[in-house]
């Protein structure tokens, strides 16, 4: 299947990073993997390249619990500006909450395409890259 | 001859000379030889005026005894009155005795003229009390009302002995205070719950002495409020009693004011709430506890959900990352073991969160038919059932439930499922579902196995304790009792078990 270019992690921990970047590379669906680590850093770097479509993601693998900026307020903010960029990019939430309050919520913001209970998994990663050629 | 000459002269004249002659007898001759008198006849005139007139004479004096002795008498002038015109009359008679020997006859004429008045004035005075006295109360009337009012005396030192008991029993006491003379009046109650002696002078105390200091301050504006603007209050204070005993008291008050909107009295009541108000405090205390710990354990289950987790998926993360074949067959087989730890701690806490989740969230009841959910269940079982010859016999006498659905599923799995767990090998396996109301009208569901069976002796209620297992099973978690429990519990229900080793097992689900 078709890797896509750029896949974006907005996590704060380092051992989650460390990981990740090892499952994605595994997975083999990124091109490149960039990391932020909290939604205000991300949120920075998007705006910044709002129209330079060769470094926006196709991809973000969202955390919720996070310093300065947590997922929620990433979200509220990234949904504000969705329509400027110049890509359509596809948002999952990868948390380690199983609360269902969470998912609910997560449920109801549209952008969100769904919310992932960590460990995340090559398997995740692979449904992922499907969903995003099927949409 | 004399008398047409007397006719003759005026009227002034005429009065004149009868005041001026008043005893003068010389006209007439004396009675006894004016006509002719038989002796019998002239005395029995005489003694009979005398007769009247001593008659007339004894009357007023027994009346005027009567009414000096009976001051309470009615119409007390009209006695005075009678008094006069019977001892008048008497002396009109005592006079026509006498002019049989005095022809007093002007003296007379005088006399039975004041009398005439006198009769007259006591007629028109008779005629103006006759209706008054219509309305005296016979004596029978005034017994009447002595026994009613001895029974009404009777009832009212009944009810206030009823209320004077209500107020011992019940602590409560009346008090008034009257602004004007300053003077306090408190019922026996008040005494009391203040355990002052009944003969304590009540007006001496200073109710500064009576309360808890940080309290002296708050009455005082109260009473102000209640004095300048009629404000009632209902407070409870912390008293200090006579003997030095701290009390908790609720007082209440309002203000009585007269016509001119002036404040002439305050009072109200005591009340003694000690015993309520040290259990309300000792319930918020342990309220207060309650909800702390409560808070403490949901910030205990967010760190559990979040934090934790987090850790626990990044070791199961890592673990996926390590590539076993190029590990020493030592450490792969170590390595092999964490990853069970890891996959087992991952569990463990979902296990958990669950169980946290049912505290914290409130689900909608539904209608629900048993015998379609249980359909599902053996739909669910079917392999395991069939592998074990087991069957579910129904017996529903109702049908409908009201519950979660999500819930009552889950409880009807975990039942189930411990049924085909703790069978007993060498016994097909007979699950019985049943349902009824109870004596209270409640639905109840049972769930009867003849599998192993639990030592309630040994285990008790613990078996629906977290993590408690009771059979040395690898597939035993600990959880689905607890779970069901919560389940039940979080909509009003009971769960009840009883159970014979050996024989079998009945779950009790009341809703």
């Amino acid at each position: 299947m078709k890797k896509i270019s750029i896949a974006c992690v907005v996590d704060d921990d380092e051992i989650y990073t460390f990981s990740v970047k090892r499952i994605i590379a595994k997975a083999d669906i990124a091109e490149k993997t960039i990391f932020f680590h909290n939604g205000k850093a991300a949120l920075d770097y998007l705006v910044a390249n709002m129209r330079n479509e060769d470094e926006l993601p196709d991809l973000i693998l969202l955390d919720l619990n996070m310093p300065v900026l947590d997922g929620w307020q990433f979200l509220d903010e990234f949904a504000r500006l969705a329509p400027a960029f110049s890509k359509k990019i596809t948002t999952y939430i990868v948390s380690s909450s199983i609360d269902e309050d969470d998912y609910e919520r997560a449920k109801h913001i549209e952008l969100v395409s769904d919310f992932i209970v960590k460990p995340l998994t090559v398997h995740n990663l692979h449904d992922i890259l499907t969903n995003i050629h099927t949409a | 001859m004399h008398a047409a000459a007397n006719a003759k002269a005026s009227l002034g004249s005429q009065i004149t000379e009868f005041f001026t002659n008043i005893l003068n007898t010389d006209a007439w001759p004396p009675r006894w030889h004016c006509g002719t008198w038989s002796d019998f006849h002239g005395w029995l005139y005489i003694v009979s005026d005398l007769g009247i007139w001593a008659s007339y004479f004894a009357i007023p004096l027994l009346l005027l005894t009567l009414v000096r002795k009976r001051k309470d008498l009615p119409f007390h002038k009209i006695f005075l009155l009678f008094v006069s015109f019977i001892l008048l009359c008497g002396i009109t008679h005592l006079m026509d005795a006498i002019i049989f020997w005095w022809p007093a006859y002007r003296l007379s004429a005088l006399l039975r003229f004041i009398t005439a008045v006198v009769s007259g004035f006591t007629v028109y005075a008779l005629y103006r009390i006759i209706p008054m006295a219509f309305n005296l109360r016979t004596i029978s009337d005034l017994e009447d009302e002595m026994q009613k009012r001895r029974v009404v005396e009777y009832k009212l030192a009944a009810s206030e002995f009823l209320l004077s008991e209500a107020g011992r029993i019940g602590c409560v006491g009346g008090w008034e205070f009257d602004l004007v003379s300053k003077q306090r009046t408190w019922s026996k109650a008040v005494y009391d719950i203040f355990e002052l002696p009944y003969d304590y002078d009540i007006n001496t105390l200073n109710f500064e002495n009576y309360v808890q200091p940080e309290y002296v301050e708050k009455i005082n504006k109260v009473l102000h409020d209640a004095i300048e603007h009629g404000t009632r209050w209902d407070h409870e204070v912390l008293g200090i009693t006579y003997k030095k005993n701290l009390k908790w008291v609720r007082v209440t008050g309002e203000t009585l004011f007269d016509e001119n909107g002036k404040a002439i009295k305050l009072r109200g009541i005591y009340m003694d709430i000690d015993k309520y108000k040290l259990t309300e405090l000792a319930l918020n205390q342990s309220l207060d506890i309650t909800t702390q710990n409560n808070q403490q354990l949901k910030n205990f289950a967010h760190i559990l959900s979040h934090n934790i987790r987090n850790h626990a998926s990044n070791m199961a993360l890592i673990s996926s990352l390590v590539d076993i074949d190029n590990l020493d067959e030592v450490n792969a087989e170590y390595f092999d073991k964490m990853r069970t730890v890891c996959t087992a701690l991952n569990t463990t806490l979902e296990d958990l969160s669950q169980a946290i989740k049912i505290k914290n969230s409130i689900i909608d009841s539904e209608e629900i038919d048993l015998n379609d959910m249980v359909q599902k269940i053996e739909e669910v079982f079917e392999s395991d059932m069939d592998q074990h010859k087991a069957q579910i016999k129904k017996d529903f006498q109702v049908v409908h439930v009201t519950f979660p659905r999500i819930y009552l599923e889950s409880i009807l799995l975990n039942l189930v499922s411990n049924a085909i767990k703790y069978r007993k090998y060498d016994t097909p396996l007979i699950v019985e579902l049943k349902t009824f109301k109870n004596a209270e009208g409640r639905t109840v569901l049972t769930c009867n196995d003849n599998g192993m069976g639990i030592d309630l002796n040994l285990h008790g209620q613990k078996i629906f304790g977290l993590y408690k297992t009771f059979h040395d099973r690898k597939d035993a978690h600990g959880v689905g009792l607890f779970l069901i429990k919560s389940q039940v519990e979080s909509q009003n229900g009971q769960i009840d078990v009883e159970s014979t080793p050996g024989e079998g097992t009945t779950f009790k689900i009341t809703f």
